[in-house]
């Protein structure tokens, strides 16, 4: 049984996809403590 | 065509440019910690982001950014998605987190809880598995550092792994837990970024269906969804994972440091954050046929496929990343490691009577002495020392169901918690010597929670939780 191209595609980009958002997500986080004084 | 390997002069300066970085960065950071608790716990209270990311940056070892495209190489699709359930420890670990905040608001290490929960005995068996577990950890990951700085730049073993330990070592000495929860948070964007654009070259330059023709032609197990030994791996490496962040104190420490509220959000969003990037960072090997790159060894692939892709430029920014990651889980292991020696060695077993200003001035020189005796250890470059860790799978999957059940159920039988450990340990590691690695980890957890289920329903105990909350008993 062999992936598929349509399948490898989706979960290799749905990952990228994913990695690319997280650093955003990590410097709002970041953003949103610091205004709050809630980094450290 | 590129090579994979830089210039020894380019190697130098990356080392220069990062080191300098690091120890700045974590001397800037550190010059606030006051006290014990600010330097073993940040002041507990941090935030949710720089939890987030500490989190992902110790979990982000140089295995995950070297190893998954060599899994995929060799496993194919399964090895890259196996190493992704990593994050299922992550995941499972944030109501941890949260009981663990809520229990022992003023805890300092998983040492402090495995006490007062199970009782003295219980504990010295769970310290000489965590400690032989964190040594095992701290040396593989020095030598990773100069097996990998010799592989990517030619400077010699011992001098690139003497660099990447010495500089770790310094700023966790200067910030403590600060420092390693700071520059984690850099760490992580550099991880990240560095992962993302290598995956977006391969996919513009060769793109999926390219990819999947050759892998089909030249390498067709790549591809396949039934390949027996990956999906053993995928389970094994499950359980190693869940066995590695439920006792081990890099993840307890960060549990304590955590603001209220924060730790259950932190590991939940770490390990969501966590699952897509061995994928990421694996699939570039499914590129391998397409490129007709010639792969002599298969650890080398990332780095030669970076190169293909992006020419030196490529070289440079696997470094960056391979750096970034290793000081990540080397601090982690360090300020940790150092805690449990402070804490529940030095303390727990010499100096009972000991002020906390004695252990804050201790603590940096546990943190230093930790750090040379890793050193000692990874001099010789003993392979067989890297070895270890697929060891220890044995050792931590037994901690699993005790450290899990004494969280929740106050009828957890002691005397069956530590005998599930000695007992899961003794027989997965039976496992490991006469089935095979990918067992141990597996049958491990199975016999400790066989034992901590019968021994509990034989003999329950009767816990009471306010002693996890009694400062007293928690600093005797």
């Amino acid at each position: 049984m062999t992936i598929s191209v349509s399948a490898l595609t989706l979960l290799v980009g749905a990952a990228t996809l994913a990695t690319m958002l997280a650093p955003l997500v990590l410097v709002i986080l970041w953003v949103r403590d610091w205004i709050r004084r809630r980094l450290w | 065509m590129h090579s994979a390997t830089l210039d020894a002069g380019t190697g130098w300066l990356i080392l220069a440019l990062f080191s300098a970085l690091w120890i700045a960065l974590g001397g800037y950071l550190g010059r606030r910690t006051v006290g014990l608790e600010g330097y073993m716990l940040a002041g507990r209270k941090v935030g949710l982001a720089l939890g987030t990311a500490t989190a992902m940056a110790t979990w982000v070892t140089s295995n995950t950014t070297m190893a998954a495209p060599q899994l995929a190489l060799q496993m194919g699709v399964w090895g890259m998605l196996g190493y992704s359930l990593g994050s299922v420890g992550l995941i499972l670990f944030a109501p941890l987190a949260k009981r663990i905040h809520s229990l022992m608001p003023a805890g300092f290490t998983s040492g402090d809880f495995v006490r007062l929960r199970y009782g003295k005995t219980t504990w010295r068996v769970f310290l000489a598995i965590s400690l032989f577990y964190g040594f095992g950890w701290l040396v593989s990951m020095g030598m990773a550092g100069g097996v990998l700085v010799n592989a990517l730049t030619g400077i010699d073993y011992r001098i690139g792994m003497s660099v990447i330990l010495a500089v770790c070592v310094l700023y966790t000495v200067l910030g403590g837990l600060r420092a390693v929860i700071g520059t984690d948070f850099l760490q992580t964007l550099i991880i990240l970024v560095g992962v993302v654009v290598l995956a977006w070259l391969a996919i513009s330059e060769v793109g999926f269906e390219r990819m999947h023709t050759a892998a089909l032609e030249k390498r067709p197990e790549l591809l396949n969804l039934l390949m027996p030994a990956a999906i053993m791996f995928l389970f094994n490496n499950l359980l190693f994972g869940v066995g590695e962040i439920f006792h081990s104190n890099v993840w307890w420490s960060r549990a304590f440091a955590f603001r209220e509220g924060v730790g259950f959000r932190a590991y939940l969003l770490a390990g969501v954050f966590w699952m897509p990037i061995p994928v990421v960072a694996g699939f570039i090997a499914l590129t391998v046929p397409a490129l007709g790159i010639n792969v002599p060894a298969a650890d080398m692939v990332g780095p030669l496929v970076a190169a293909r892709l992006l020419g030196t430029s490529g070289a440079v920014l696997v470094f960056i990343v391979v750096f970034a990651a290793l000081a990540s889980s080397l601090d982690s292991l360090l300020a940790a490691t150092a805690d449990l020696i402070l804490t529940d060695i030095y303390k727990g077993h010499f100096r009972p009577r000991s002020s906390d200003a004695e252990l804050a001035r201790a603590a940096r020189w546990v943190v230093l002495g930790l750090g040379i005796t890793t050193w000692l250890l990874c001099l010789p470059r003993l392979t067989t020392l890297a070895e270890l860790l697929y060891f220890t799978g044995a050792f931590v999957a037994s901690t699993i169901w005790p450290i899990a059940a004494g969280l929740f159920w106050r009828r957890t039988n002691p005397t069956g918690a530590a005998l599930a450990m000695v007992a899961g340990t003794g027989i997965g590691l039976a496992g490991y010597f006469l089935i095979g690695f990918y067992v141990a980890a597996l049958i491990s957890a199975a016999v400790s929670m066989t034992i901590v289920l019968l021994s509990t329903w034989l003999r329950p105990a009767d816990f009471d939780w306010s002693v996890l909350n009694n400062d007293a008993e928690i600093r005797a």
